[in-house]
């Protein structure tokens, strides 16, 4: 719990950048005028594996308005990852900017950079490409087989596991051992879980402009999480150092990790560098959903031991993870789904292996959760399994097993990110909590369905009796088609007609928790009711409920690293500039926040100017949920410092004799005493000593910079820790299914979720609705796929289908306040974690409501259906017998 | 080829090739950075303007269809406000102690004998000096206080979005230079009271607005504060 | 990017719009609301024929039928307060059903969308249900109405795009719906949200005489297969019939054996056969309940 009163901290501060947004200001990376910009444009492979025998650009570079052409023949080749990550990266350098060989349909060929972008499209028709088709391999299950074409064998490459196994990355970690905690366990369960290909989908697609300024060096305004990484990154490739190049970023339309990526800077910068002229490059979003970045698939096989009263033995988690055609992030993903989801429970004895290997598909990158959303869904789908088979609630058996204050997760020992990790031991844990708040909203005890198989046996649709619902059900959709409006009379239809019609149990059950929660819910969820009335008539719906139990991290312990600089200014402001990235997620604010409460001003006082690798310090970027934790201390510490100062100029100025400061009314000068800065407190943009007596801010200010032994007040600081100190995560769902066709409709989705303190509540809950909308597309809607060829299907939002206002179930958020005694002011992190458990708790909800399980994302109704039929095939077998 | 457009108060003239869509045009030769590009096909509506009282998506337009039209942009909010009765107009310079967390106000020096004009800001009044107040419409306002806007990018869409349905539902008007030419939304009845949209309404008019950050409840509540503002003021 | 587009007209005589088309018949075309055209990428356009201007932007009833004029917007369709009952509902549900974003409805006209996407429209579903029949003006001046089918069957609609070397059959005007005296109808969907497109649709039209027998039953089904498709197996098993819940029974698993289904990013053929006949089934209550 906080340990005091905070000013600036735990307030519903309004954005320092949400007015100029709402104005429609912005200044993202295009909002910019330039003379002379050219426009660059990719051609893409159209296979999904070949060699260019032969490229022929003369014709392209001779058209009217080309500036230049880049293709492998004409770029140094030079073997890197595209992996936005700290250095060395933990990622393969299987990639170069352009290529002999073409490894997925997307994969760059050649870059035309032209006085517009017709011009440039015009030209990439003029390239001529001969290409030998080559074998290509879709499924990561065949990946190592012989026969299957291997994609990165050239001597040059580095950092591949093993390239004659097309395995990218490969992770061994063991505690205790798990052989010995299977054979003391009394019931040994396996499972398989696999989960797909989708995508960040950022509504602002990857953006870059270059152009060389007058110092011959290179600026990139680019839409960006690392621009520290794309500085370093890109020197080797254009052939600069890194002291020729600044890389700023300004306001950017959504990251989500897509854009933790060197995707296009490096092709934007070399067009720049060759031609001189300044450039822009931006994806089409037919490009964004094919030749970006994804999340990584995975096929994940978990095998846990148990004892019949629940307690766990034993685990063994085994990933084969697809990381398509280049490697970039396939080492770390797979190594946090392997540290999450095997820290959240008391295992004794862990193994985990995880292989990723390489594809003939769209390449997958990082995106937020890196790895837990696809741990989660299987840790959390085998936890229903393993309870339901131990006959003990779902919810109580995971309350009994996860870890808790004080104890370690040992498995983040060995699994660090790509290296070992660290010994962590949770100091804040609010997940019991978590637990209870969304078990009651959801209505745990009485929303969960007793008896999934109970549709098996219901009423038949054709039944007569069952007409009572169907005439029912279409009366209702008529008023609603009709009346326009929603809410009463139908509430009074329902109970009037509920009583005439004969049904079975758990149908009735479903009835009479439509009346229940109509009487006490808020018209939202009526709306969801109601409009799915209005779908059809007469169906069989089936509800039920399910949960899961997520963590994440704050930062990577030992590896992320943050900095800040404040200085003063003579009206009592700051400037505070900080290396961390707001990609929307408000960290600036935060950031105000967190200075204003150390300083003892307010954050309208902080001028936050972030993320610009000339003007601000380091810092990783905008990814691993480090933002507050990490680059949140540094401003604190920063800030500390300067308030340190400040006090000192006060104590001068506070003193009787040779003092400024007024003196109270009334006071003899001779009973005044010079204050210790110990005993002066910041408070409201004034120093106050204990007598009454206060300077002001801008007093202090303008003395120290002008007056007597002038000097800058100002901060800087780093910060980095061995500590990550997980948030944690609980996440409820009430679905229902059509059991006569699979449709899943989520009715309401709980979140509860532990973040330590909540520097910005409104700004966390911002956090927690967002992610929810985008796992509700992993788990239902989204997913891209793919023909034949390796060819994609879904190029626009037509056929990727992401969730729209009107698609979104009832959400309710909640913040379980923890105190992180390592955090800035308590906190932990937000931004990732409730984006992992959204998909196992909807799987979970469905085998409530029918009895059928998906292991694989996403729910698609036609997966359900198939489900109910076997389901229904079985069961009247087992009648027959 | 040469257009002539009715943009955001002004007649605007341009002349440009017979592919232009009306968002290259608006962003390009226009200046209007408010209207964004999150697709090509008409599919995320970051791009969305008012076209003769109608919201529709400009990449999917020709620049060329909205010659003698009408058009508004977020660029445009300041033009709409002013033709609004006035009741409603908001300053937003974020005052010390709106936001919560404390005040640190410039107090006066006591013992300093000048009284820089850097220390007194507010020597110049918003008529002296306008580019530095931020006048926002009740729907921005709404935006801003309802933590509705996570990194802005669909914002303006559903800013224009939500004008739209304030003055389909007679909230609003929207201004028109070209009064003639332009298609009324949905004829109203005279003397008929304003309702404010309901939630499932605000999320109909929404739902051509694609947010991956916020999950639509900010924005929604939003809508809905704003609309119940202009109808108590109206 | 319409790449190769340099040339824009906006006429105000339907004339001056068939002269120009019939001029360049295959790289001009007609701009409706353009969310399709403008949504391609194509190249064999080169200039466009904006017939927003033409007056053809009509809505009225008439002797029970409704006269839709080509670029009357799907949301004008919605808002007209005198459609919402006529056939049951069916012509405004799918005009919502066709998108969730009022954008594109404002922009989107019916003929665009029989036009260039009749396909996959749900829309187009509707209207054959609702016997449709088009009016338009051929490249030689001559008006001619015909079925909407018979529209879909003209070569240019057959073989793909315009530009394929067939001449566009003219310029749309109308598309004339109506519903039979004593009749119901009914438009059903399934879909996992509701922006997304319908996996299966359906629209009914039937009449029923007296005796609630039904004398007159026009099924079409949409994106089902790989274009919109009358049923008519399960139209003349319902002839004669009364509605009964056996009949309905029965009704949902007769009627696609020769229809095949479509297996696109959104779901397989095999799902859309399994949902079909529970599609039916609904769509047919709705009707007898109507009735």
């Amino acid at each position: 719990m906080p340990t005091r009163e905070f000013k600036s901290v735990h307030q519903n501060t309004r954005r320092v950048d949400s007015v100029k947004l709402a104005s429609g200001k912005g200044t993202f990376v295009d909002d910019i005028k330039m003379d002379g910009l050219i426009h660059a444009k990719i051609l893409h492979s159209p296979h999904a594996h070949a060699r260019i025998k032969r490229i022929d650009v003369q014709e392209a570079e001779r058209l009217r308005g080309v500036r230049c052409v880049l293709t492998y023949l004409n770029i140094p080749r030079v073997p890197y990852t595209t992996a936005g990550q700290g250095w060395p990266e933990p990622s393969p350098y299987d990639t170069v900017m352009f290529d002999s060989v073409v490894r997925f349909v997307g994969d760059r060929v050649a870059c035309v950079a032209a006085d517009s972008e017709e011009i440039a499209e015009r030209a990439l028709d003029l390239i001529g490409v001969d290409y030998e088709i080559l074998p290509a391999n879709f499924d990561p299950r065949k990946a190592s087989d012989s026969g299957i074409p291997r994609l990165h064998l050239e001597p040059d490459k580095r950092g591949i596991h093993s390239p004659q196994r097309n395995i990218a990355a490969h992770v061994l970690a063991d505690v205790g051992d798990a052989e010995r905690g299977f054979a003391e366990a009394e019931l040994v369960h396996e499972g398989e879980y696999t989960v797909h290909y989708v995508q960040q989908a950022s509504i602002e697609p990857h953006i870059t402009i270059t152009w060389m300024d007058e110092d011959g060096r290179l600026m990139v305004r680019t839409s960006t999480q690392v621009p520290f990484h794309v500085r370093r990154i890109i020197a080797p490739l254009i052939g600069l150092p890194v002291q020729k190049i600044r890389v700023i970023k300004p306001r950017i339309g959504g990251g989500f990790g897509g854009k933790q990526e060197i995707l296009i800077e490096d092709l934007c910068a070399m067009v720049t560098v060759r031609t001189g002229r300044p450039c822009r490059l931006e994806y089409t979003r037919a490009e964004e959903l094919h030749a970006a970045r994804t999340r990584h698939p995975q096929i994940v096989r978990m095998k846990t031991g148990v004892r019949k009263d629940g307690t766990l033995t034993a685990i063994s988690m085994d990933i084969l993870e697809n990381t398509g055609a280049y490697g970039t992030h396939a080492l770390t993903v797979q190594c946090v789904s392997g540290s999450r989801a095997l820290s959240l429970y008391r295992f004794p004895n862990i193994h985990f292996e995880a292989n990723a290997v390489y594809t003939n598909l769209p390449v997958a990158g990082a995106f937020r959760g890196y790895g837990s959303p696809q741990g989660f869904f299987a840790l959390d789908s085998h936890m229903d399994e393993l309870a339901e088979k131990l006959g003990l609630d779902p919810l109580e058996f995971r309350r009994r097993n996860h870890v808790r204050e004080g104890e370690p997760t040992p498995i983040a020992e060995v699994l660090g990110e790509g290296r070992e990790g660290y010994k962590q031991v949770i100091q804040s844990c609010g997940l019991d909590e978590c637990i209870e708040r969304g078990a009651k909203e959801i209505g745990w005890k009485t929303h969960r369905n007793p008896d999934p198989r109970a549709w098996i046996l219901g009423p038949r649709v054709s039944d007569s009796s069952n007409a009572g619902i169907s005439d029912l059900k279409s009366e209702i959709s008529e008023k609603d088609r009709d009346s326009n409006s929603k809410q009463t009379n139908l509430k009074s239809e329902i109970s009037d007609k509920d009583s005439d019609a004969k049904l079975k149990p758990t149908n009735l059950r479903s009835e009479i928790t439509d009346k229940d929660s109509d009487a006490r819910s808020k018209p939202s969820t009526l709306k969801s009711e109601i409009s799915d009335l209005k779908f059809g008539v007469s169906r069989r719906l089936c509800r039920g409920v399910g949960m899961s139990c997520t963590m994440q991290a704050s930062g990577i312990p030992g590896v992320d690293m943050g900095a800040a600089w404040i200085k003063m200014n003579e009206d009592g402001s700051f400037n505070l500039k900080v290396g961390a990235t707001d990609i929307g997620t408000g960290a600036d604010t935060m950031f105000a926040q967190v200075a204003a409460e150390t300083l003892g001003t307010s954050p309208d006082k902080i001028i936050v100017y972030s993320s610009d690798t000339d003007m601000t310090p380091f810092d990783p970027g905008a990814y691993a949920s480090s933002t507050t934790y990490i680059s949140g201390n540094a401003v604190k510490k920063a800030c500390e410092q300067a308030r340190e100062q400040i006090l000192e100029v006060a104590e001068e100025m506070l003193d009787p004799i040779k003092g400024t400061a007024a003196h109270p009314a009334g006071k003899e000068s001779s009973t005044i005493t010079r204050p210790d800065t110990k005993d002066l407190v910041v408070h409201n943009g004034k120093v106050c000593a204990p007598d009454g007596r206060f300077v002001t801010f801008d007093q202090v200010c303008l003395r120290s910079l002008y007056q007597e032994h002038q000097f800058q007040i100002q901060g800087h600081a780093s910060h980095m820790s061995y500590d990550s100190p997980p948030p944690f995560c609980a996440q409820f769902a009430e679905v229902e299914v059509d059991a006569e066709t699979g449709i899943v409709r989520v009715l309401r989705l709980i979140t509860a979720v532990d973040c330590g303190v909540a520097i910005n509540p409104k700004m966390a809950e911002g956090q927690i609705e967002g992610a929810v909308a985008q796992a509700l597309g992993y788990a239902l809607t989204e997913q891209m796929v793919f023909d034949e060829k390796g060819r994609p299907l879904n190029l626009s939002f037509k056929d990727y289908n992401i969730y729209t206002a009107v698609d979104m179930p009832e959400l309710k958020s909640f913040l379980v306040e923890t105190y992180e005694p390592t955090g800035p002011y308590g906190a932990k992190a937000i931004a990732e974690i409730p984006i992992n458990g959204v998909a196992p708790a909807i799987a979970n909800a469905v085998y409530n409501a029918v009895g059928v399980r998906i292991r694989d994302l996403p729910i698609t109704p036609e997966k359900v259906l198939n489900g109910l039929k076997s389901l229904q095939l079985s069961q009247s077998s087992a009648a027959q017998v | 080829m040469k257009l002539s457009v009715a943009l955001n108060a002004e007649q605007r003239e341009f002349d440009v090739p017979a592919n232009t869509t009306l968002l290259s045009l608006l962003r390009e030769e226009a200046g209007c950075f408010s209207v964004k590009h999150g697709c090509e096909t008409g599919d995320c509506g970051a791009c969305a303007v008012i076209v003769d009282g109608r919201i529709v998506n400009a990449c999917i337009l020709l620049a060329a269809q909205v010659d003698e039209r009408e058009v508004i942009t977020v660029e445009g909010i300041p033009w709409v406000m002013a033709s609004m009765s006035g009741a409603a107009q908001h300053n937003e310079l974020p005052e010390a102690s709106d936001v919560e967390g404390g005040a640190g106000h410039n107090s006066s020096d006591s013992n300093a004998a000048s009284k820089s004009s850097f220390q007194n800001p507010e020597a110049f009044s918003r008529e002296e000096h306008p580019s530095t107040y931020e006048l926002l419409h009740p729907l921005q306002q709404a935006f801003v206080d309802a933590h509705a806007i996570q990194c802005g990018y669909c914002t303006p869409g559903m800013i224009l979005s939500s004008l739209a349905l304030f003055a389909e539902k007679g909230l609003i008007e929207l201004p028109s230079i070209k009064r003639k030419t332009r298609v009324t939304p949905v004829r109203r009845k005279p003397g008929i009271k304003k309702l404010p949209p309901s939630e499932q309404e605000v999320r109909e008019a929404l739902a051509g607005n694609l947010c991956r950050c916020t999950g639509y409840l900010k924005p929604v509540e939003a809508v809905l504060r704003a609309a119940e503002e202009l109808v108590s003021e109206g | 990017m319409l790449l190769n587009l340099r040339k824009y007209y906006r006429p105000r005589s339907i004339e001056a719009a068939v002269r120009l088309l019939s001029a360049n018949p295959e790289r001009c075309v007609v701009l409706a609301g353009g969310t399709h055209l403008l949504a391609s990428s194509r190249r064999d356009v080169e200039e466009v024929v904006d017939i927003s201007s033409l007056k053809l932007k009509m809505l009225k009833r008439e002797n029970g039928a409704v006269h839709i004029g080509a670029t009357t917007t799907l949301q004008s369709i919605l808002e007209n307060p005198r459609l919402v009952k006529f056939a049951g509902g069916i012509l405004v549900g799918a005009c919502r059903r066709n998108s969730v974003s009022r954008m594109v409805r404002n922009q989107r006209t019916v003929g665009g969308e029989i036009c260039a996407n009749w396909k996959r429209s749900d829309l187009a579903a509707v209207l054959l249900a609702l016997s449709a029949r088009v009016k338009l003006m051929t490249l030689s001046l001559e008006e001619k109405e015909m079925s909407i089918s018979d529209f879909w069957s003209m070569p240019a609609f057959r073989n793909g795009r315009k530009g394929s070397g067939q001449v566009p059959p003219g310029l749309l005007l109308e598309i004339v719906v109506s519903a039979p005296t004593s009749s119901c109808a009914a438009f059903e969907h399934i879909e996992q949200i509701e922006s997304q497109p319908s996996l299966v649709s359906a629209a009914a039209v039937l009449a029923f005489d007296g005796n609630r027998q039904c004398t007159e039953a026009r099924v079409a089904l949409g994106s089902f297969a790989d274009m919109p498709c009358r049923l008519p197996q399960l139209e003349s098993y319902l002839q004669g019939k009364v509605l009964t819940p056996e009949v309905i029974e029965s009704a949902g698993s007769t009627g696609w054996d020769e229809i095949r289904p479509l297996t696109d990013a959104q779901a397989s053929g095999s799902y859309r056969q399994a949902i079909a006949p529970v599609l039916i089934r609904r769509l047919l209550r709705r009707c007898s309940k109507e009735a």
